[in-house]
């Protein structure tokens, strides 16, 4: 490959043509101060601050947009790009409002780290503040502009990163600011809020509104969030042992960049509810507070103790989509192998998870791993009855980020969402004809290809779904004219297509059939399995791939295998050493009506809120009253724990170790960055206590040691194979 | 066979059109009335140049010049001039020096001194009839280059004449055109920068409201030499008749097929669009105005890339200045050694100069390059009025510098100028007598400066702005030991680290003032005194008896009454009166007052 060859500060360098002079000098350890740079957004030349000098022409540039040339013999630090440095940053400073010490950003200001290295104490210049209103009146960010100093980071991460155009500059010069359209507030604003410019901004004028602290955390970790699928990678800021902030790692390779939704940005209402501290036992009819030993010692003997009496399948386990795959793991081992039930199951995923089957069952496997990045960077996408924005907002990026880039959008759905401005066609269809949509946009593509292959060829012919499909009626279900549906076609011809979609196509009865019409409309463009293409299912939970991955399922076991297929069963029977009952045990749904019928006696809920997922919460009620025993592991108190006989306060997924496999199929490790609350326990550890209690010989006494059984014994997962996906912590 | 024997071409340039049009219609009537209708024919012009003396007008083709012209003058000429061949001597143009009354216009000193190139159809065409620009050997150039020349010829021959780019910068116009030639692409761009944003500057508008179709021309034979077919002319809103008359010349153009597909029957496309830009100083800036007509902020952007390489839509782009363009079809006709002959090594052909300030002759002059400056202010511009002592002349307006007594001999050329500290720049010329203050007159720009900045780079925003405040500091009499120096750190931090020409240019005025009179700057911080008592707060309202010559013009002009005077008495200024209008400053003759 072509090298271009320069010196900077007497090192010889040798880098590809387009390579900036800063990141040249960067990756050689070369350091040159910045302001306005950063890696994840267009180099803008706005600060000035990474100014060196070409000893050939003499001549200064800003490192950060001058691109390497041959034979540049490149100073960083000579005395007039010190001066000049010196003279900029005393420039900012004279204008900044003195109020260093009551500044939210604290010890990481860049201004005042450049200023300190630089050796600026005082300005030498009289100080003219720019003085600006502070804007604190919505609920998560703080705009104090007299500290700004106009680096344009917010505004490039508003419209390059999350592509909303919140933000832009406003007047010119001495005043100019980053603001909204009218200089209105944020919140009567198009801004949603994900926090990105705040997180970018080297100063103190964009903050995270807290109650908590002011200033610098003690500490910083990493972790992933939890709060839906996309699994952006979190640096919490720590104070005492509260999280005081959330930033975006801005680890390169994260699923986010710098970017993050406000949901994981800004968790005020979820740090602020009241937890489960300490377990509970009822006693006379009362929650009491009790220890670990003995609630752990009653859930173990109740439990055996009704599964001697009544057999197998009157116990059951909830799981949920939000357990960690170590959690989801254990505790559908703990059913099928010390309670011997398949009667496990996590509700809330279950249409997500019945389309991810079908796609498995129809690709063999192969269409398991679908980086978001190809969303960005295809040709087509097409989306069908999702909303990114609401539900995966940070996936919602990509697709807006690949629009500007030229890919093209068609969009199918019952409501207009903020994707429908970025779409080359828009479809507002009927609820639930999904499958006629496709049928009648396959049919247009399928035309044009059998005619083009002078007749249909033996592979066409056998993709009759297309082959002779009614347009106009197709029209009339999906209550769409000729004329969009020919667009949207003529939008996709031609093109490798990814497809987004989300678990409401399941709700038609024909789901499983638009699950394939979608598959059969990727094999036509020649779009399935490909390396620049992918199937998308919105993830609402943080680990719906991830609890389907680990059998968390009346009928799956881990690693997607069936239940029913024999050789499957023999695998894990040889694995666990157990037998394996060939029956699907019981879902959520039936579970509850066994229990109304009082055929089940004991369930075990794990994260998951049985009245929040079934429908009518009345029969719900009655039926966990029918039940001899039932033990909730949870972390906020509410009506289950009420009505539990053992509560088990477990940790939220910042306070314990684990991995998550995101909707992509990443399948990512955390570590703790605070500990539960209280007697509160990293849900693992309790439920690894309960598998010794139920006679489990090997201890599960680290979760480093049910991730080390998950990679052995699920191929999907296995570290060697690496045939799925790379844990990545 | 017409039967026109005598064309009056009137001034309707935007100096001239606030009273040209009653002067015409009074001229009409008179025509009719005298029964000339069919013999005298009215043209409407674009600026003739000689603003100060509007509305001008002339007799063609004796060459008669009428200057100031009222329309209680038109039966008079109508009468006298066109019916018995006597014309009216009251009207003539009178030198300021001599007071000599010169007829013609040739004879006339503003005019004999200019050499038209750009300017050549000023006054002589209607300026919305395509015919006339033909009938004067328009688009025969842009015939040339397209029917007989290859793209590489017309490049060549463009290097040859030594043409460089009248906005500002003086990159050479071949050059420019070469590298976006060789830049790979099927689609690039032709713009003209008409943004004129330079206060005091109004050369590019006077071109295009006077000679549009030669800006046109400029631009389709830069589109063949660079297999363009899309340009766009960024004109600024303000210019109302520059743009109408773009439009008019653009549509004529079009329906004689020079403009279109296929011109002129070459298989050769090309059209132009007209862009109104928002009028921000910073968008004449090329980056930043390629911007603009992206429909995005205009905010200049680092270079590289050069718009040769990615310009409009990231595609190779060429803009070049309204002057420059209009330059081009001559070039091509006449050749670039025929452009070459007048002007000097670096610098060749002609420059427009927009000459203002405390000069007699205000208006729109061509001159030579080459002729010095003094030529240009004391012939040309007819010298300084009210008997008043020259001081400097600021070239290149807020971008530029200025150029002192000492200096005044040097010749109009690119590298000569910019030795003595100023720019050519786009060609404002703003002559500055003895009461101008230096100090203020570079606030004055620094003004302008920091309320352009776009805000985009640390330097430019912070820097020009705090330039402006040390400057109205020592204006108001706050300034301090150190202020020098910081203007001057703060000057080279600007110049040397800015983004983009506005910043990087800047600081000048400053500079070259500080060059040329320190010691004002030091009378003003040391002394609080302004020496050319231009600054309010360094005044103090008192006059000085040996200076006063006792004659109460000051008493009868204050608008205050806070001068007491009598007859053969000194007169003195009540302070607690006093509003500091500076009235009686004006009015005294004999500089008594400080
Ligand atoms: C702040 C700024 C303002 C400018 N304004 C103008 C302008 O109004 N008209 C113009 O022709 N060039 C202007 N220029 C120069 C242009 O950027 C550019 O150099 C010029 O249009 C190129 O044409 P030329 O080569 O024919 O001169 C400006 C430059 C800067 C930095
Ligand atoms: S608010 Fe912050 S990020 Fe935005 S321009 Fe100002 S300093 Fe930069
Ligand atoms: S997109 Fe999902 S994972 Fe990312 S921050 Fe938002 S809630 Fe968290
Ligand atoms: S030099 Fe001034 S006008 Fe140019 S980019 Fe910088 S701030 Fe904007
Ligand atoms: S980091 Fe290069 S200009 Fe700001």
């Amino acid at each position: 490959m072509e090298t271009i060859a320069l010196i900077i500060d007497n090192k010889k360098i040798s880098c590809p043509p387009g390579t900036s002079i800063l990141e040249a000098a960067q990756q050689n350890g070369i350091k040159i101060p910045t302001l306005c740079y950063h890696p994840d957004l267009k180099p803008f030349g706005a600060c000035r601050l990474c100014l060196v000098e070409d000893e050939n022409t003499g001549r200064l540039m800003a490192s950060c947009v001058t691109p390497v040339a041959p034979n540049m013999s490149i100073r960083t630090d000579s005395p007039d790009i010190k001066r000049h440095r010196r003279n900029i940053v005393r420039l900012m400073m004279a204008e900044h409002p003195e109020s260093c010490i009551v500044c939210n950003k604290g010890n990481r200001c860049q201004l005042r780290a450049i200023a300190a290295q630089l050796g600026i104490g005082e300005t030498k210049l009289y100080s003219m503040p720019n003085y600006k209103p502070l804007e604190q009146a919505n609920e998560f960010i703080v705009r104090d502009l007299s500290k700004c100093i106009l680096c344009g980071k917010c505004i490039r991460a508003d419209h390059e990163l999350v592509v909303v155009g919140a933000i832009d500059y406003n007047h010119r010069g001495f005043i100019s600011r980053p603001a909204t359209v009218h200089e209105q507030p944020l919140e009567k604003s198009n801004c949603i809020f994900c926090g990105t410019c705040v997180s970018l901004c080297p100063t103190g004028a964009l903050s995270p509104k807290t109650e908590y602290y002011v200033g610098t955390p003690e500490r910083e970790s990493r972790s992933v969030c939890g709060f839906c699928g996309v699994g952006c990678s979190v640096t919490m800021g720590v104070v005492g042992d509260q999280i005081a902030e959330v930033s975006p790692s801005h680890v390169r390779t994260s699923v986010n960049g710098s970017t993050l939704c406000v949901r994981g940005h800004f968790p005020h209402e979820f740090l602020k509810a009241e937890r489960l501290t300490q377990p509970l036992l009822r006693k006379d009819g009362e929650p009491a507070p009790a220890s670990w030993e003995e609630s752990l010692e009653i859930v173990s003997t109740r439990i055996l103790d009704i599964r001697k009496q009544y057999g197998p399948q009157s116990v059951a386990f909830i799981g949920s989509s939000e357990c960690n795959n170590e959690e989801a793991y254990l505790f559908q081992k703990i059913a099928r192998v010390l309670v011997e039930t398949n009667n496990v199951d996590n509700p809330r995923a279950a249409y997500t998870q019945a389309v991810l089957r079908r796609i498995d069952e129809k690709t063999n496997g192969r269409c398991r791993k679908n980086p978001l990045a190809r969303l960005e960077n295809g040709d087509a996408v097409f989306i069908l009855n999702a909303d990114p924005g609401e539900m995966n907002t940070v996936a919602s990026f990509y697709l807006k980020r690949g629009s500007r880039k030229g890919v093209s959008l068609v969009m199918a759905n019952p409501v207009r969402t903020e994707l429908t401005a970025f779409s080359s066609a828009f479809l507002e269809i009927r609820p639930q004809s999904e499958f006629e949509l496709i049928k009648g946009i396959g049919a247009l593509l399928y035309e044009e290809q059998a005619t083009e292959n002078g007749c249909a060829s033996p592979e066409m012919q056998q993709r009759s779904l297309f082959s002779d499909t009614d347009l106009d009626k197709v029209c009339q279900a999906a209550g769409v004219n000729m004329d969009s549906l020919k667009q949207a076609a003529n939008v996709l011809r031609g093109k490798k297509v990814s497809v987004v979609t989300g678990d409401e196509i399941m709700l038609a009865e024909n789901g499983a059939e638009t699950v394939n019409a979608l598959l059969e409309l990727m094999a036509m463009t020649q779009s399935l399995g490909k390396e620049d293409t992918g199937f998308y299912v919105l993830a609402k939970a943080c680990n719906e791939t991830g609890a389907y991955d680990m059998g968390l399922l009346p009928d799956a076991l881990p690693g997607r295998q069936l239940l029913s297929d024999d050789s499957a069963r023999k695998h894990w029977e040889d694995t666990w050493k157990v037998r394996l009952s060939p029956d699907q045990g019981l879902s959520a749904v039936r579970m509850i009506e066994e229990a109304e019928k009082g055929n089940l006696k004991a369930l075990y809920i794990l994260r998951e809120n049985p009245f929040e997922i079934l429908p009518d919460p009345d029969r719900v009620r009655k039926a966990l009253e029918n039940l001899d025993f039932m033990v909730v592991q949870d972390i906020f108190p509410g009506e289950l724990t009420e009505m539990a006989d053992v509560v088990l306060p477990g940790a939220a997924f910042f306070e314990k170790g684990g991995s998550f496999t995101n909707m992509e199929g990443r399948i990512q490790v955390f570590e703790p960055v605070v500990s539960p609350p209280g007697e509160a326990r990293q849900d693992w550890e309790i439920l690894g206590h309960l598998t010794a209690k139920l006679g489990h010989s090997e201890p599960y006494d680290s979760v480093e040691k049910i991730k080390q059984e998950i990679a052995r014994v699920i191929p999907m997962y296995s570290e060697d194979g690496r045939t799925y996906g790379d844990w990545i912590r | 066979m017409s039967k026109i024997r005598t064309q009056l071409m009137l001034c309707g340039g935007t100096g001239c059109s606030a009273t040209s049009p009653a002067v015409r219609e009074v001229f009409e009537k008179e025509l009719e009335r005298q029964g000339l209708s069919e013999e005298v024919q009215i043209v409407e012009t674009g600026c003739n140049g000689f603003c100060t003396l509007g509305p001008v007008m002339l007799v063609q083709p004796e060459g008669i010049f009428y200057q100031k012209i009222k329309p209680k003058d038109v039966p008079e000429i109508v009468e006298e001039h066109l019916l018995k061949g006597r014309p009216v001597e009251k009207l003539f143009y009178v030198e300021p020096a001599s007071e000599e009354t010169i007829p013609t216009m040739n004879e006339i000193p503003f005019f004999s001194h200019q050499m038209l190139r750009v300017m050549r159809n000023k006054g002589l065409i209607d300026p919305e009839v395509i015919d006339d620009y033909i009938a004067r050997d328009g688009y025969f150039g842009a015939a040339k280059a397209l029917q007989e020349m290859t793209p590489g010829q017309i490049i060549e021959e463009m290097k040859i004449s030594g043409l460089r780019g009248r906005g500002g910068a003086g990159f050479p116009t071949g050059l420019k055109w070469e590298f976006a030639s060789k830049s790979p692409g099927d689609i690039k761009y032709v713009l003209c920068n008409a943004d004129e944003g330079d206060p005091g500057a109004f050369m590019d508008r006077s071109i295009l409201e006077a000679d549009p179709h030669a800006v046109l021309e400029g631009m389709i034979i830069a589109a063949r030499a660079i297999n363009s077919h899309k340009g766009y002319i960024y004109a600024r809103t303000e210019y109302p008749l520059a743009i109408r008359r773009l439009t008019i010349a653009i549509q004529q153009a079009r329906e004689y097929g020079l403009l279109g597909e296929d011109i002129l029957g070459t298989g050769f496309d090309f059209d132009i669009e007209i862009y109104e830009g928002a009028g921000a100083f910073v968008c004449g800036e090329e980056t930043a105005l390629m911007r603009s007509i992206e429909g995005k902020r205009g905010m200049p952007r680092p270079r590289p890339p050069f718009p040769a390489q990615k310009g409009l839509w990231e595609k190779p782009t060429i803009l070049n200045n309204v002057e420059t363009l209009a330059n081009v079809p001559q070039i091509i006709l006449n050749g670039g050694e025929w452009y070459s002959g007048v002007g000097t090594e670096t610098s060749k052909g002609t420059k427009v100069f927009a000459l203002s300030g405390d000069v007699n002759n205000i208006g729109l002059v061509e001159v030579p390059m080459g002729i010095s400056l003094r030529t240009i202010v004391f012939d040309i511009g007819g010298g300084i009025p009210n008997k008043k002592e020259f001081k400097a002349v600021q070239l290149g307006g807020p971008s530029g510098g200025c150029v002192p007594e000492q200096h005044l001999d040097i010749p109009v050329d690119y590298e000569e100028i910019a030795k003595v500290g100023a720019i050519m720049g786009s060609g404002g010329m703003i002559v500055m007598d003895e009461n101008t203050c230096m100090v203020d007159m570079a606030r004055f720009f620094m003004d302008f400066i920091q309320d352009e900045s776009c805000g985009k780079c640390t330097p430019c925003r912070e820097g020009t702005r705090r330039l402006l405040e040390i400057l109205n500091r020592i204006c108001e009499g706050k300034g301090k030991p150190g202020d020098i120096e910081d203007l001057e750190e703060l000057s080279s931090v600007i110049k040397e680290s800015a983004l983009c020409g506005l910043g990087q240019t800047g600081p000048n005025p400053v500079l070259s003032t500080l060059r040329y009179f320190r010691d004002e700057y030091e009378a003003h911080i040391y002394e609080k005194r302004c020496p050319a008592k231009r600054c309010v707060a360094l005044l103090k309202f008192e006059i000085d008896p040996d200076l006063c010559s006792k004659c109460g013009a000051c008493f009868r002009h204050c608008p205050a009454e806070a001068i007491t005077w009598k007859k053969k008495d000194v007169a003195v200024i009540q302070k607690d009166k006093c509003i500091k209008c500076m009235t009686c400053f004006e009015k005294c003759k004999f500089g008594a007052i400080f």
